[in-house]
């Protein structure tokens, strides 16, 4: 056989075992509920902040831990726990991409993306009264 | 009629409308002239001529107007033009000066032009050197340049908009009843300013480095092209291969400035996320190193042609799909600073650019498949060939993981639709890349090690091939097992890791002396491979060793469902808190939170806290170390909430003490009362970390607080603030009478935590009814995560040492342009 055909074959072969182990690693979109069926296994869940409930943080009491309620696409409502500090412009965000794992009723959060509409954009003009005249 | 608006300056944009325009007719005519060109060239060398002035005639024309149109936007931005959105968008009059170029590039439109300028200027290159290449060369870049262009444009075609402008008026991208007022400019008095998170030095020039890498990836991709398009494979090499090194130079000095950038002013606490936005352009830097090392199998072989051109080809499509990944918001929630917004209405723009560079590419490459010149037989197994080309591939198996991996959001949707599976990026993407891409680290540091200790061809002295790399894989071997056992490494993949990357380091080191006998002029391959070597072990160091210090031992252990209960304990705080003045301890180090400052001229106002870091004798607990960091955050930025915080670090030269803000009282918190005291001037006040004099009534104001209408009477108190160690500052409550109206401007000084306000004023007696409250001590607090990263200046010099190592090679070429020697391609 020929060198660059065992070269190729070797080339393909380590590109099929990254794929195959890719999929392995992958997580997937979840709600809470199809999270819920297994408990412990981190899962990516798409939602929004649930404003009917206060969010909480007390660095006081602890600095690694903000507690929420967030809705899911099925709008279903479920307490959150992040393991961190509050996120900035938290309350502003459009939509909420938390990675992490349901136990007992409550979403144990790891990462939190958030989309701010006001991140890179604010499509707002912000007017200001005419100067006064001195 | 048309409503004549005040104040507005139309001049500008109707300048750079005109010269978009412009520079997209002159780029067409170019590219029209310098086909002729090419066509003549053999033909009718008289009207070949005629064309190539033409076309020169075009290019200039084309490139003037785009420096041009790169000025106008300048102007724009530098006289604070809100009447045009991009200003208004990214620019606020309190921007300091050095940051309206980040605001420059901020915007798409922005950051567009600053390529189609990069392109521009080293398109001047090819007409100064390029010779019979300029032609084709030029025509290809024109191309290019035709669709960056239209990418700007911002005209309606039917109801499609092509592009988006820099020069679109504010009333004319906005709809908003203001808009109907004539004197609507006297109400936009201010633009909306850089985002926060821009407003770094490295923001200034990460940018125009990284697109000049980006400009500079078209020339070797062009060069290509040409190639085939010319059917000429022997006078491309040098300058693609000049070309390239400058693109590895290039872009990978934009990349670590991104990196950089990333380390000091983003707090995910490390310099490489494996963000999308990273990947993307690191992805056509490895593509372009992997051509660049088949280039060089080729000039010196004759092997390799056809890879070469496809990765040289390759390397610059993938530039505009990373174009296409970061701005047309496809990545959506997997990338945590891609560009939003407009993205959309790109998207297919980008498509259509993307596929006709690579259906030109396609098309040639299958026309002169079968015609190219090729070497009979196999390389040998014991030729310098041999290897460089298997590092190429692992070089290029490596690259498509990543952007097989990084685009997950664009083919997942078909997956989807498919296997019904709606997939998600791995749980941690930064362990998941690093745990495949480790490997393929290995074996390129081994093959950067002893691959060019053969020959090309044929390796005569494989004794002397032994020698060398036995002895410097032993001690490298030798070295990294103490580093294991002293740092206490326990995975096995970071411990052949750092053998590797030793190994890589040793060997090119006595390659330098022994191969080219020290003469670094020569010797620019050696020096890159040293500095990417450093760039391994500086990476193990830091992102293997790197520690979270900020600890919080207050007992408190949450469960986090971790196995043991060190994990749980572990994980229930990574962030400290401190009280201000209360010192805590933090590894060897004691740490006080001092007190926070705002410098309000900034556009927002950025608060600085002060954090002390003392290290103490264990046995006589006298400070032997004493050191003062300034974490810096915008406190609710541009109506937002919440902190955007920088870190800031204190460097070592074998680490680096690395702290942010992460948390701070909210103001609302703060409840305590106002508490009254009757004073005279000269009278002073004791308040919990100081005492305030009041030392003068009336005279200057200067509390930012108090706009004065020129209808009232204002008597400032000015307070000056000590603590024991002396002043700290001023502080100007002011009490004002307006018509039959009377008020208070209360001041603060964070450096006391203290607020005052005056409550009345007593005319015969001189005295004043001042309220003063105090930051009770538990509202006073920062929330710190502190890092150490050891070793992490071996990266920072390592990428400067390969930066400089592909200069030098380029430099060393460029030297040699004039008298080339005969390659085996002359003999073929």
């Amino acid at each position: 056989m020929k060198k660059s055909s065992i070269i190729i074959l070797i080339g393909i072969a380590v590109l099929m075992a990254l794929a195959v182990s890719m999929f392995g690693e992958l997580s997937t979109y979840e709600t809470f509920k199809s999270a819920a069926e297994k408990p412990g296994k981190t899962f990516v869940v798409m939602g929004t902040l649930d404003t009917t409930v206060k969010t909480h943080y007390d660095p006081k009491v602890n600095t690694d831990q903000f507690m929420f309620n967030a809705i899911d696409k099925s709008g279903k409502s479920t307490a959150v726990i992040f393991n961190g500090t509050k996120p900035q412009d938290f309350e502003r965000s459009e939509s909420l991409v938390m990675t992490g794992s349901m136990k007992d009723d409550v979403f144990h959060c790891e990462k939190i993306q958030m989309k701010c509409p006001s991140k890179y954009e604010a499509d707002q003009v912000v007017v200001a009264k005419p100067a006064a005249i001195n | 009629m048309e409503t004549q608006f005040i104040g507005e300056q139309l001049l500008p944009g109707q300048i750079g409308q005109f010269l978009l325009v412009l520079s997209f007719v002159a780029s067409l005519f170019g590219i029209y002239s310098y086909v002729q060109d090419s066509r003549y060239e053999l033909k009718d060398p008289n009207t070949a001529l005629g064309w190539k002035k033409l076309g020169r005639i075009a290019y200039t024309l084309h490139a003037f107007s785009i420096v041009a149109i790169f000025l106008t936007l300048f102007y724009i931005i530098q006289n604070h033009l809100f009447e045009y959105n991009y200003a208004w968008k990214h620019s606020s009059k309190g921007l300091k000066a050095k940051y309206l170029l980040a605001s420059f590039w901020e915007g798409s439109e922005g950051s567009f032009l600053l390529w189609t300028f990069w392109n521009a200027v080293l398109g001047f290159f090819v007409i100064w050197k390029g010779s019979k290449w300029e032609s084709r060369v030029l025509s290809i870049v024109l191309l290019v340049q035709a669709f960056l262009v239209t990418l700007q444009l911002g005209i309606y075609f039917d109801t499609t908009k092509i592009g988006s402008s820099a020069f679109t008026l504010l009333r004319h991208q906005m709809d908003a009843p203001i808009f109907a007022q004539k004197d609507y400019l006297n109400f936009v008095t201010d633009g909306n300013g850089l985002n926060v998170l821009l407003q770094n030095y490295w923001m200034v020039i990460h940018p125009p480095v990284l697109f000049l890498g980006f400009s500079l990836a078209l020339f070797p991709f062009a060069y290509a092209v040409s190639a085939l398009w010319k059917e000429d494979y022997k006078t491309w090499i040098n300058p693609a291969l000049r070309w390239s090194l400058a693109t590895g130079a290039g872009l990978g000095a934009g990349i670590m400035m991104g990196g950089a950038w990333a380390y000091e002013s983003l707090n995910f606490g490390g310099y490489w996320a494996w963000d999308p936005v990273e990947n993307a352009s690191l992805v056509p830097w490895i593509i372009v190193v992997a051509a660049l090392h088949t280039l060089i199998i080729f000039k010196s072989t004759g092997r390799s042609l056809k890879i070469t051109l496809v990765f040289f080809i390759l390397q610059y499509v993938l530039v505009w799909y990373s174009t296409f990944l970061t701005r047309t918001g496809v990545l959506g929630d997997t990338s945590v600073h891609a560009f939003t917004g407009e993205g959309s209405s790109m998207k297919w723009h980008l498509i259509i650019a993307m596929f006709t560079l690579l259906g030109i590419s396609i098309f040639l490459l299958a026309k002169r498949w079968k015609k190219m010149p090729h070497v009979v037989g196999e390389e040998a197994s014991d030729s310098r060939e041999f290897w460089m080309l298997i590092g190429s591939i692992v070089l290029l198996i490596s690259s498509l993981h990543i952007i097989f991996m990084t685009s997950l959001p664009v083919w997942s949707p078909l997956y989807k639709k498919i296997s019904g599976i709606d997939v998600a990026p791995p749980a941690d993407v930064i362990t998941y890349y690093n745990n495949i891409q480790v490997w393929f680290a290995i074996l390129i540091a081994l093959l950067t090690a002893c691959a060019q200790y053969f020959k090309f061809k044929k390796t005569n002295n494989m004794k002397g091939f032994w020698i060398d790399n036995g002895i410097t894989l032993a001690v490298s071997i030798v070295l990294s097992v103490i580093i294991i056992n002293v740092q206490k490494v326990i995975h096995p993949q970071i411990m052949v890791f750092m053998v590797a990357a030793f190994y890589a380091l040793f060997a090119n080191i006595l390659y330098l002396f022994k191969g080219k006998k020290g003469n670094i002029k020569k010797a620019g391959g050696s020096v890159t491979h040293i500095g990417f070597a450093l760039v391994l072990i500086g990476v193990i160091f830091s992102g293997y060793k790197k520690r979270v210090i900020s600890k919080d031992f207050s007992g408190k252990v949450m469960n986090f469902g971790k196995e043991s209960f060190e994990e749980n304990a572990q994980e229930s705080s990574n962030n400290l808190m401190l009280y201000r003045n209360a010192p805590m301890p933090m590894e060897d180090y004691t740490v006080t939170y001092l007190g926070d400052s705002s410098d309000n001229k900034n556009d927002p106002p950025i608060t600085y806290f002060k954090v002390r870091f003392e290290k103490l004798d264990p046995k006589t607990q006298k400070p032997i170390e004493s050191f003062t960091l300034y974490p810096d955050a915008f406190v609710n930025p541009k109506g937002q909430e919440g902190l955007s915080s920088n870190p800031d670090a204190k460097h070592y030269w074998n680490k680096d003490i690395f702290i942010y803000v992460n948390s701070i009282p909210a103001k609302d918190e703060d409840t305590s009362a106002y508490h009254p005291y009757e004073i005279k001037k000269g009278d002073s006040l004791f308040v919990n970390n100081g005492y305030l004099v009041l030392d003068s009534v009336g005279g200057a104001i200067t509390n930012p607080e108090y706009k004065s209408d020129g209808h009232d009477a204002a008597i400032p108190l000015r307070f000056s603030a000590y603590d024991i160690s002396g002043k700290v500052g001023d502080i100007q409550p002011i009490f004002y009478v307006k018509g039959n109206e009377m008020g208070s401007v209360y001041d603060s000084l964070n450096a006391l935590g203290t607020f005052i306000r005056v409550e009345s004023v007593n005319p015969q007696t001189q005295t004043f009814k001042i309220g003063v409250r105090q930051r009770a001590q538990t509202d006073d607090y920062i929330v710190l995560k502190a890092l150490v990263f050891p070793y992490v200046g071996v990266l920072w010099i390592g990428i400067i040492i390969m930066v400089a190592g592909f200069g030098i090679s380029m430099i060393a070429r460029l030297d040699r342009q004039g008298q080339r020697p005969k390659t085996v391609l002359d003999r073929m």
